[in-house]
């Protein structure tokens, strides 16, 4: 039998999904209960869609080739 | 015995794990540096302290291993050091509210962001909402979202236990989301809900 469908539990696994913390039959389970409901289901869509934001937009500075040679300068002073 | 020990590694050696394993996560570490001070000087001061002692330490390191964990830890370290010299402490947060499974169920249920509220976003905002979390949030967002490591890697560069991961995780994103639904409020986007 078919265990209840819990909203809160699924958003939960969906992140530990998500974060690549099950394995794969718990995520096959996930996937299975995503199925089942257009509310987890479209939770699970906007956090995917949050996450690819995240990394896509977060403001990453370099390092000059300057600031690079300083660093490999330093360890041969040692 | 002919057998060269690991802690004498020659030079030449050092140099090459150096160059063609470490030196590449300069841009990754920057990043996080920048993102724990906000100060360009102060960040290169860490950078730079890490991959000394990263150096000095370089035969602790297996070559092919998980350069960047390794490199991120050092340099987390290097910053709580310099914390604790100038007897300040970093900002810390209380977990223990976040342990058990009713407040993670809490926190899931606040999951409701709007999605069109992102494509207007720039790239400052998030930086900004982002820089606004406390320094354990911070970090915790930063390993995990942007630079990709599992919970076992954050356990180990964050050093706290695998359980307070997915909590403070949990905790971090709902934080930032609430950040940006206020940016966005700013901003005067409609929330989808
Ligand atoms: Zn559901």
């Amino acid at each position: 039998m078919k265990k209840s469908h819990n909203c809160k539990d699924v958003v939960i696994q969906f992140n530990l999904m998500l974060d690549g913390d099950l394995n794969p039959k718990e995520e096959q389970d996930v996937m299975c209960e995503l199925q089942r409901c257009i509310h987890c289901l479209e939770e699970y869509n906007l956090e995917e869609k949050y996450r690819q934001f995240l990394k896509e937009k977060i403001t990453k500075k370099g390092v000059s080739s300057a600031f690079l040679n300083k660093l490999k300068n330093c360890v041969q002073e040692k | 015995m002919n057998v060269v020990s690991k802690d004498n590694l020659s030079k030449q050696i050092k140099d090459k794990i150096f160059n063609e394993e470490l030196i590449p996560q300069a841009d990754a570490l920057y990043n996080f540096a920048y993102s724990l001070v906000f100060e360009e000087a102060r960040a290169q001061d860490l950078v730079q302290e890490a991959y000394l002692k990263a150096y000095r330490f370089i035969h602790s390191f297996e070559p092919g291993s998980n350069a960047k964990a390794w490199l991120f830890q050092i340099l987390k370290n290097a910053f709580i050091n310099e914390y604790r010299k100038k007897s300040r402490q970093p900002q810390k947060v209380d977990f223990e509210d976040y342990k058990d499974k009713n407040q993670l169920e809490k926190q899931a249920s606040s999951i409701d962001i709007g999605q069109d509220i992102y494509t207007h976003m720039i790239g400052d905002e998030i930086t900004g909402a982002l820089n606004s979390l406390p320094v354990d949030f911070r970090v915790a967002i930063i390993l995990s979202d942007i630079e990709g490591f599992t919970y076992d890697e954050v356990a180990k560069i964050s050093d706290i236990p695998i359980g307070t991961v997915r909590s403070r995780l949990f905790r971090a994103r709902n934080l930032m989301k609430d950040q940006l639904r206020e940016y966005a409020k700013e901003k005067g986007f409609k929330e989808l809900r």
